[in-house]
This record gives structure tokens, C-alpha cells and sequence, in this order.
């Protein structure tokens, strides 16, 4: 199959996910101004909430190889009348607990938070919105469009050297191409963000696949690994996992468990300060080291955990030179997700 | 000339600084030196050996001039002449009232630095937090101004490390990272100067190889002090002896 096959490439890019966006009742009430001589700002405000009580919540189909501060402006637009909060707070997101990483791509987190063998394509994922009390320790700051498009650059910076060992071909885009590569990310324009993205894909001649395993909403695990294996043959999925180290002793309700924690922890600001202790117990499953221990084939092949990769889970005698090519996301990482 | 260090090289190297800092506080050398300046530890987060190089230190601010955050002359920070210029100034364009204020509103800033391995790029890069003494993150553009970097980049913004806010490579929570993807340029330039002087003396590989166990430590002189972080001469001269 040829890289230039548009089809599967488009319909992984088209990918969307249903979600429904609920203001967090926190925000909705919490703001109330408190001496008695605001009576008239109070009715006020309770007409506002029943005028716009529909407004609570608003659906929308979201693009999976997108990051939620490029949709969320419509979300918080929607919100404006229900809350008196927002004029320029940050906005953030919630699912069960979990304050949402909006630098992980949204299919990612779908896959890795919400997915299940069971989950069917009408699915909806609900998240709540908050204004308030964004947990400083658990999210980066994403304060106005340059936050995102800088993290952007870097991660696509990552991926490009690990690719080709240089980011020349990054350096030498010109500004117009720059900026229209962002365009085509930031308004889920195929054909302008393929027309450039299409040059970080060099083809044959990868040094080493950017690839990101990431399990339960933590540091992802990533190593270099060649995509032309000792045979001289392409290196599949299933040689990747026989060359991971893992242990599942933290099963993922633990895990869930430890998060919630955390956003709660934060929103009082009252977490010691050697958070790298904290999280230290939740970050040691992932290993890229493969000694005597058991292998992340292993445990796959245990049907303990399973793998997917944009949603689905490709066969493991794919070829990750073939997966990176169609199933990278914008960043030009190739996320396998474990859950 | 190497450019890259490996897995294994950078955490040699790691227990290597350790080591040298650990010497260099029991010689007796600092004196007035604030000794959390210099307690490096290895901080583990698997079972695999996997981890990081970490220093917490806590320095006074004065919180008196918000404008330039004036850090106060406390010895265990290693201001350059430029930046101790530009607080004579601010104490100096301040009136007389307002510097026996700020005496009495120091506070204490507590920073996190750590140093981690990027797989890939294949170098080591820096990561810091500052937090207030409740624990809260300082805002960054209070950070940015209590960083010596901040001073420099007033004159030369295009040859200064990018800053931003990432997930820890390790630990997963918000960190500020010296961003790496110009390490490797900036070191070959700095182990080839090193190569030229060496060639001159009619040096053997020996000397390359001691060049490959400075990696860490002559990106740390470079990249520490413009965040802050102390590295005083006669740990290098102690490195020297060690060979």
C-alpha cells in the first residue's frame, strides 16, 4: 500500500468522538456575590440561570487528532451565560475525577479513560467544565492559543529528530508553511494540514519511529526503536511489545483511584511540596528495559490489558513504519494506548 | 567529540556529580554556603533503575519590589555581575522606606530542579518548579524574573534556551523544561573547543574519553547558572583531580 493512499489516511484524520459538555455545578452557583446590597445582581442571575438552563450543557462531535483548547472556545462561548466566572478564567476539563491533559491528543484520552471492549461508536463521553480552581499540579497552564501551539512545535520537534535525528526539515519550513500547518491542525483542515505534515513522513528512510505507550493518565513510556529489525526486516508491533519490560502490578482502578486524589488535593493547593514523591508509586509500571521480567507481550497475550491504536486495535504483525505512516497523530507520535 | 550521551553515560555521570558535590561539602571548601545548595540525590521511580537527578534549595526574595523581584544577597545563589547591576539599581531608584520594608517582607521560594534523560534526543535536560511555602506554584512570570536568565535575555533573546511548561518525562505533573533540542549543538561546540586545546597539547584518546565523563557536568556549568543553580569552580577543579 502506498503512503500516498489518501483514503485510510483521511479516515483516520475524520475520526470523531460524540461528547457531552457539562458546566460543573460549582461554577454555576458558587458565585454569587456576598453582601446583601447585590440583591438585584442575585435576581438577575437567577433569571440568567433559568433562561438559560438548557445551556448547562452543549454536544459536539470532537476530532480525535485534534487537542481540546482548539475546541473549547465554542464550549466556553456556550457557557458564558450560565456562569459569571469565565470573563478570563481558565478553562478545564474533568472526566470522573480526572482533571483532562489537554496537550494528549482527544482520541488518546478517549481511548485511555473511557474506552472499553464494549464501547460503541455512538458512545458519549461526558466531561464536566470547570472555571475554577484549576489544578495547577496535575495540568499544564494553557492561558491563549500560543500555550498550545508552542507545545505543539515541541512535540513535533521530538518526534522529527527521532525520526530523522535533525529537525532541519522542521527549521527550513517557511513561515507561510508554518502557519499553515497550524491552520489545518487548529480548524481540522485536511488538505492544509496534509500539505505540509506530508513532509515529516520520509518513507523509507526513518532512523527511528516516534512512538508513545501511555497507560492510565501517566508519563508515557517511549524508547528508540529502529524500524528495521536485525533480519532486515520491518519491525512489527509484536517485536516492539517483546522488547518492554512490564509489570501490572498497578491495576488501573488503583491507579483512578490515585488521580482523583490528586485533583482534589490541588484545588486546595494544600499538596506537600515534594510532589515527586506523591506520584512516584504510580509511575513505575512502564519500564523500556528488558531484562528477566515479564514482557508487555506477555501480559497482552494474558488478556490482561489490551492495546489500541487511533481507537482501533491494529494486528500485531503490523509494521510500525506502516502504522506510523497512517496512524501517527498531528505530533507525528504513534500513540499505542493500554487500558 | 560526542554530542549525545547514552542511558548508561548519563547516570554514570549523575552518581559521578554526586559524588563530587558530596566532596566538595565535606572539604570544608564553602564557607556561609547554604548547604541544600548542593544536596543532589538520585531520586529512583522504578525498580529498574530508572529515574533522575534532583536538587531542592530555598532561597529568600524580597517581596517588595515586584517589578524586578530582587534576589536578596544570599550567598548561595550565583548572580552574574549583570544582574547584581540591575538590583543595585532598583535599590538605588527605591527610597529609603521602601528598603527597610522589604527587609522585613523577605519570603522563602522553594525550587525544584531536576535533571532527566531525554531518550530522545539523547541528552540530559533541565526541569524546574518554584513553589511559595504553602506549596502553591509561583506564577511564571514571577519565576522568569527570579531566573538570572531573565537578565540576559533582555540583551540576547535568540541564543537562550526555550522555557515552557511540560509533563515530567518521568513523573507526569507539571514541570518547566529547558528545552533540549539544541543541546547537542551547544555541546559538540563545547567539547570541540575542549578538543582544540587538548589536540595542542598532543593528547591521546585518554583525553577524549575524559571529555565524554564531563558531558553532564560541562552542561551543567553552562545551562545551571542561568536558572539559578550554584556550581561553584572547585567542583571542577575537584572533577579534574578525580581523573
Amino acid at each position: 500500500m502506498s503512503f500516498f493512499d489518501e483514503d485510510v489516511k483521511k479516515s483516520i484524520w475524520e475520526g470523531k468522538i460524540p461528547i457531552m459538555f457539562t458546566l460543573s455545578p460549582n461554577d454555576l452557583t458558587s458565585h454569587i456575590p456576598p453582601s446583601s446590597l447585590s440583591f438585584v445582581i442575585v435576581m438577575m442571575m437567577m433569571m440568567m440561570m433559568l433562561t438559560f438552563a438548557n445551556q448547562k450543557t452543549k454536544k459536539m462531535f470532537v476530532p480525535r487528532n485534534s487537542y481540546f483548547p482548539l475546541i473549547t472556545g465554542v464550549v466556553k462561548d456556550h457557557f458564558s451565560y450560565s456562569t459569571l466566572v469565565i470573563s478570563d478564567s481558565e478553562l478545564w476539563l474533568e472526566y470522573k475525577g480526572i482533571p483532562l491533559k489537554w496537550h494528549i491528543p482527544i482520541g488518546v484520552l478517549f481511548d485511555m479513560l473511557v474506552a472499553t471492549p464494549d464501547t460503541t461508536a455512538s458512545q458519549i463521553w461526558n466531561i464536566t467544565v470547570h472555571f475554577q480552581s484549576f489544578p495547577e499540579k496535575v495540568l499544564l497552564r494553557c492561558s491563549n492559543e500560543d500555550a498550545i501551539r508552542t507545545y505543539y512545535k515541541n512535540v513535533l520537534k521530538e518526534a522529527n529528530y527521532i525520526k530523522q535525528g535533525d529537525i532541519n526539515k522542521l527549521n527550513n519550513l517557511s513561515i507561510n508553511q508554518t502557519n499553515e500547518l497550524w491552520d489545518g491542525l487548529k480548524l481540522h483542515d485536511y488538505e492544509k494540514f496534509w500539505s505540509i505534515n506530508k513532509m515529516f513522513y520520509p518513507g523509507n528512510g526513518y532512523k527511528h519511529i516516534p512512538y508513545r505507550i501511555i497507560q492510565n493518565n501517566k508519563a508515557p513510556l517511549q524508547d528508540l526503536i529502529s524500524p528495521i529489525n536485525e533480519n532486515g526486516q520491518e519491525t512489527t508491533l509484536e517485536s516492539l511489545f517483546s522488547k518492554i519490560a512490564f509489570n501490572n502490578s498497578n491495576n488501573s482502578s488503583s491507579n483512578n483511584n490515585n488521580n482523583n486524589n490528586n485533583s482534589n488535593n490541588n484545588s486546595n493547593n494544600n499538596n506537600n511540596i515534594d510532589t515527586s514523591n506523591e506520584t512516584q508509586q504510580s509511575t513505575t509500571t512502564l519500564s523500556s528495559s528488558s531484562t528477566n521480567s515479564t514482557t508487555l507481550l506477555q501480559v497482552l497475550n494474558s488478556g490482561s490489558i489490551r492495546y489500541s491504536i487511533q481507537g482501533i486495535e491494529p494486528p500485531l504483525n503490523s509494521s510500525l513504519i506502516w502504522l506510523g505512516d497512517y496512524f501517527s497523530h498531528p505530533d507525528n507520535f504513534l500513540y499505542i494506548v493500554l487500558a | 567529540m560526542q554530542t549525545h550521551l547514552t542511558w548508561q553515560q548519563f547516570k554514570l555521570q549523575c552518581e559521578r556529580l554526586i559524588e563530587l558535590v558530596n566532596q566538595y561539602r565535606g572539604s570544608g571548601i564553602q564557607q556561609n554556603e547554604n548547604q541544600d545548595s548542593f544536596n543532589w540525590y538520585w531520586l529512583e521511580t522504578d525498580d529498574r533503575g530508572t529515574g533522575c537527578l534532583v536538587l531542592k534549595s530555598i532561597k529568600t526574595i524580597n517581596t517588595e519590589l515586584p517589578q524586578q523581584i530582587n534576589v536578596s544577597n544570599n550567598k548561595d545563589i550565583d548572580i552574574e555581575s549583570e544582574l547584581e547591576e540591575n538590583d543595585i539599581q532598583t535599590i538605588n531608584s527605591s527610597n529609603e522606606r521602601d528598603i527597610t520594608t522589604s527587609k522585613l517582607n523577605q519570603k522563602f521560594v522553594h525550587y525544584e530542579y531536576h535533571i532527566s534523560f531525554s531518550v530522545s534526543y539523547q541528552v540530559p535536560v533541565l526541569y524546574l518548579n518554584v513553589y511559595n511555602s504553602d506549596s502553591s506554584f509561583i506564577k511564571w512570570d514571577d519565576i522568569w524574573n527570579l531566573l538570572p536568565l531573565s537578565s540576559y535575555d533582555k540583551s540576547n533573546l535568540s541564543s537562550i534556551p526555550w522555557i515552557s511548561q511540560v509533563d515530567h518525562p518521568l513523573l507526569g505533573i507539571p514541570f518547566y523544561q529547558l528545552h533540549p533540542c539544541e543541546t547537542a549543538n551547544l555541546m559538540n561546540q563545547v567539547l570541540a573547543n575542549n578538543n582544540i586545546v587538548d589536540d595542542d597539547k598532543c593528547s591521546t584518546t585518554i583525553t577524549t574519553q575524559n571529555h565524554e565523563n564531563d558531558y553532564l557536568l560541562s552542561w551543567l556549568s553552562i545551562v545551571g547558572p542561568l536558572v539559578g543553580i550554584r556550581l561553584p569552580k572547585e567542583i571542577l577543579i575537584l572533577n579534574k583531580n578525580l581523573k
